[in-house]
This record gives C-alpha cells, sequence and structure tokens, in this order.
C-alpha cells in the first residue's frame, strides 16, 4: 500500500513507469478525493471524469509495451480555468465567457500533453484573474483546505487549493502580480512565478501583457522544478517568450547551497509583518543557514515606486481589454473586480508608457542593488495572517479595501521586475493556517530558487502535512 | 449579475476624505518616479535588459 500524503508528483511517475502502481487505480483514487472535497471546496470549475479514466488506462497500456516514456507520463493534474483547450470552453472564472469555445489550445497545455500528463479538469480562479482572495461570485467562492473560513488566495485559488488538499498532483496558475504565489503561501504548496519570457503564454486568458506569466503549482519544490523543465523553452505564438537554454531543475537540486548568499531586505518587507510571520522566516532562514548558505541582510530602496508601477501597467491593459464588457454589460461583473479594472480608464497614457520605459532602468538598478551582496532574496508572500472569507467580501468594505491593497503588496513589486520567485511552505500560524515564503532570483535562475526550495524542504516537513479535510488516501 | 444590457459611463473614482483617491496618490507616485527617466529609454528595452543573450523567439512564419 502507497500512503499519497507523502508520495509527490516526481515518486508518482517514477511508480507509475517501473509498474508498481496503475494510473487507472492513481486517477480513481483522485477522483475519489475530489468528489468528496468538492462540495466543501469548492477547488473545480469542471471536471472530466470519463476523458481521465480512459487517458489513465491509455497511459498504462502504453507503459506495458514500453511506450510511456514521458517525463509526467500518467500524472493527475488540474488547471487554472483559463488554459484554453481546443473545442472546450474555458471560463476564465466568469459568467461571460460561460460558453466560449476555445479556438486554439495553449502552449502550456500542448507540454504537459506531449509529457504524457492527464487533465482531470477545471480549476476555479478569480473572475478573470483580478482578485487576490479567492472570492468567486460567479462559481461559487474557493475554500481554504485548512480552514474553510479562510480565504485561500488568488487569483489562481483552485490551483492551490487542489494541490494543498491532495486532489491532484500538481497544477497550472498564472501569475501578474501575485496569483501563483498568494494561494500557494495560503494554501501550503509550492507556487512559481518565472521570468518573464521563461514559459509561453500562447492560449491563455490576457489578464495583462506586460506582467502576465503561466506559474506550475506543486506539493514540493521537485515537482515544481520537474514541471517547470517541462513548461519552459521557446514558442514563436508568444513573441515575448526567450530562447535561452532551459537548464535540467531536477538535476540541479543535487548542487545543494553551500555558499549561497540569501539576503534578507528589512525595509518594506518587514513593515506591519506579523510576529508568527516574521518568525517563521527567521527560523526558514536558519535552516538555510545549516544547509550551508549565508544570510545577509539587503538595504533595498524603491520599492513602494515598483509596486506603484505594476499597478499602472496592470490596471491600464486591464481596462483596455475589458472596456467594451464594462461598458456594455457591467453588471455582469462582480463590483470588487469590476471596480479596480475601472481605475484603468483614467490613468493618462503618459503614465502607462512611462511605466513601461521605466522597467529597464528599474530592474538595473534593483539588480545593482540585490545581488551585488547575495544570489537570492527572502521575503514574506504576505505579511499579515490569513484574512477570512467574511472580511474579505465586498460589503466589508474597510476590511475589504486593506485586504486588496495588502495581499500583493510583496510580490507584485517582482512582477514588475519581471523577476523570477518562487513561493515555499515554511510554517503554520496559530490558528493552523500555513505561511509561504517567498525567493527571488536574477532573471533565468529559477534553479538557484529550486536548490534553495529543495534545501528547505529537505530539513523541514512544513511541505509534508496535509489538511484536515484530507483522510490519507491509499492505492491498491 | 444580470444587468447584462445595461450600459455603464465609468465615472472618476471619489476622492477620500481629504480630497485624494488612491488612485491619484498612485499616479501623483508614478509621475515622480518619472522625474529621472532617461529620454532615450523605450518599453522595448525591459525585453533586452532581462535576458541574459537579449533572444526572443524567432518570429512565427504565418505572421
Amino acid at each position: 500500500m502507497i500512503d499519497t500524503s507523502t508520495l509527490d508528483l516526481v515518486g508518482l511517475v517514477d511508480l507509475l513507469k517501473q509498474r508498481s502502481l496503475r494510473a487507472v487505480d492513481v486517477m480513481q483514487a483522485c477522483l475519489e478525493r475530489i468528489d468528496e472535497a468538492q462540495p466543501r471546496l469548492n477547488a473545480f470549475i469542471s471536471i472530466d471524469r470519463a476523458e481521465a479514466m480512459a487517458a489513465a488506462a491509455r497511459a498504462d497500456w502504453l507503459v506495458a509495451r514500453g511506450l510511456g516514456t514521458g517525463p509526467l507520463h500518467g500524472a493527475p493534474l488540474a488547471h487554472k480555468d483559463m488554459f484554453y483547450r481546443q473545442g472546450r470552453v474555458s471560463t476564465c472564472g466568469t459568467s461571460i465567457l460561460r460558453s466560449r469555445v476555445a479556438a486554439r489550445t495553449s502552449a502550456a497545455l500542448q507540454r504537459l500533453d506531449a509529457a504524457g500528463a492527464i487533465q482531470v479538469g477545471a480549476l476555479n480562479m478569480a473572475e478573470f484573474a483580478a482578485g487576490p482572495t479567492g472570492h468567486n461570485a460567479h462559481y461559487g467562492d474557493c475554500r481554504n483546505p485548512w480552514n474553510p473560513d479562510y480565504i485561500t488566495g488568488g487569483s489562481s485559488s483552485g490551483s492551490g487549493v487542489a494541490v494543498a488538499a491532495r486532489l491532484v498532483f500538481g497544477a497550472l496558475g498564472s501569475d501578474t502580480g501575485g496569483s501563483v504565489r498568494l494561494p500557494a503561501a495560503m494554501c501550503g504548496a509550492v507556487g512559481l512565478k518565472p521570468t518573464h519570457g521563461r514559459i509561453s503564454r500562447y492560449g491563455i486568458m490576457p489578464r495583462a501583457w506586460s506582467m502576465d506569466t503561466v506559474g506550475p503549482m506543486t506539493r514540493t519544490v521537485r515537482d515544481c522544478a520537474l514541471l517547470t523543465y517541462v513548461l519552459a523553452g521557446a514558442d514563436p505564438r508568444d513573441p515575448e517568450c526567450s530562447n535561452e537554454p532551459v537548464p535540467d531543475y531536477l538535476a540541479d537540486l543535487a548542487r545543494g547551497i553551500r555558499g549561497l548568499r540569501v539576503g534578507r531586505p528589512r525595509s518594506y518587507f518587514c513593515e506591519a509583518l506579523d510576529p508568527e510571520v516574521a518568525a517563521a522566516l527567521d527560523d526558514s532562514s536558519e535552516v538555510l543557514r545549516s544547509a550551508g548558505a549565508e544570510i545577509v541582510d539587503i538595504e533595498l530602496s524603491g520599492v513602494d515606486d515598483l509596486f506603484g508601477l505594476a499597478q499602472i501597467i496592470l490596471k491600464a491593459e486591464a481596462y483596455s481589454l475589458h472596456e467594451a464588457w464594462i461598458r456594455d454589460r457591467p453588471g455582469d461583473y462582480d463590483v470588487s473586480i469590476r471596480s479596480p479594472i475601472e481605475d484603468g480608464a483614467h490613468i493618462p497614457a503618459v503614465r502607462y508608457i512611462q511605466a513601461l520605459r521605466q522597467r529597464a532602468s528599474m530592474l538595473k538598478k534593483f539588480e545593482a542593488q540585490a545581488f551585488s551582496a547575495c544570489e537570492v532574496l527572502l521575503t514574506p508572500v504576505f505579511q499579515q495572517r490569513t484574512p477570512t472569507l467574511a472580511a474579505s467580501r465586498a460589503e466589508n468594505e474597510t476590511a475589504a479595501t486593506e485586504n486588496m491593497q495588502m495581499l500583493p503588496r510583496c510580490t507584485r513589486p517582482f512582477s514588475y521586475l519581471g523577476l523570477p520567485a518562487l513561493t515555499v511552505p515554511c510554517g503554520f500560524q496559530s490558528n493552523g493556517l500555513p505561511i509561504g515564503l517567498q525567493l527571488i532570483a536574477p532573471a533565468y535562475q529559477e534553479s538557484l530558487l529550486f536548490r534553495t526550495g529543495h534545501a528547505l524542504q529537505e530539513a523541514t516537513r512544513w511541505h509534508l502535512e496535509t489538511p484536515p479535510l484530507c483522510r490519507p488516501l491509499s492505492f491498491p | 449579475m444580470s444587468q447584462a444590457s445595461a450600459s455603464s459611463t465609468v465615472c472618476p473614482p471619489e476622492s477620500d476624505v481629504d480630497g485624494t483617491s488612491e488612485l491619484q496618490i498612485l499616479l501623483k507616485r508614478a509621475e515622480r518616479a518619472a522625474a529621472d527617466l532617461d529620454f532615450d529609454a523605450l518599453p522595448g528595452d525591459f525585453l533586452l535588459a532581462i535576458s541574459p543573450s537579449a533572444s526572443r523567439s524567432p518570429k512565427a512564419a504565418d505572421d
């Protein structure tokens, strides 16, 4: 019998290829868990039971004939409902697109398909990927598996829940200002916002194209390294996708972190820092020090400006996408989603263009400040305790506004800079909700992030804790 | 959620009690941040700055 609570994606694929497990049994177990969890967590918008079981049977048939060689062969995954698949509906979390059938398949799904992964269904998300909490007025709020009264984080809410609750072995999210990192941190999963240009955005719903990224969410850092290796690489259909070579991230993990300098910025990121979050970050720093890293204090200035410039780009680009629908059918938007997008109507062109023109110099300035003294930065993902769903609802205006502003405060600056950032679980609040830390590296240095996060997970057990709503499942 | 046929004119955001909205603060901050912006800086410089070898995917053949 194999206990799924400690089994990650890398381990699962090994067992499937060795024929120690059958893909159909794994899929059946996942579907049973999904059926049990869905009424409480609302992680899925649609579930493709018959297709998933048929794909699992095909995966077993291939392995039996020595043909199942893909790096994700037979693995059950599910994805934020904004990754288009030709002939299928992607709701993008809105009723406006409830019936729109995709005309193309996203590059990310094509790569996962080619690697042998099986898509179990489409995951819940914030309306148009535009909210950081996990609320959704059209498909129902997503619920945190550690305590359903608390938010999941967003906008890739279902992805965070499905991974953390062990419903699937990995998920895709998208991150424009924190939408992978926030739900990963709040649900207790690993999540990557890759370097701008590292993973093709072809065939996904645009949120703000200058900062949109595709990000994997997983149980372990090594799973995230594997998924990133599969997803990354050139794609002529995304004009900003890079030709930079893709390292073997999984193999790189063995290099460890001895001698690596990990920087702890104090200003901005430590303002209004909850004592429990601060303690979790300090403990993680000590773990990394024990693993051979050097922890150094870093002074960073101008981070407020980076946040503000990200807001300008996000609002202006989002409004340009939504203008016609907001004009013609405003009632089809939740007001908490529509209102921040409407701000974009009042951003002068000069401010938007200047925000784009400043991006290169801001990046160079930041890299000179940060990465001359260290190789990796360590910050909180969110400085405070996880808010409740009730406190984040639009009708609770004061608290909701405060949460909307605070939630992406530590994530959005790195979206503006286009730098890679990894979220890793690093502890729990006294109310039982997970805490996540954020690691940031220079552009295209995802390998440094994975090595650091993996070193943390080799020495801790935070990522092995399972939410109380999940009973252990075993395969025959 | 059933006002699909309604239309909307987006009004400027209301000011806070001190007469300054969040958006106005954001725009002021952006204006200040652009004060030292180099005359020759262009939006496309970012892609060159972030990429070690400044290599992008070749343009699609059917573009």
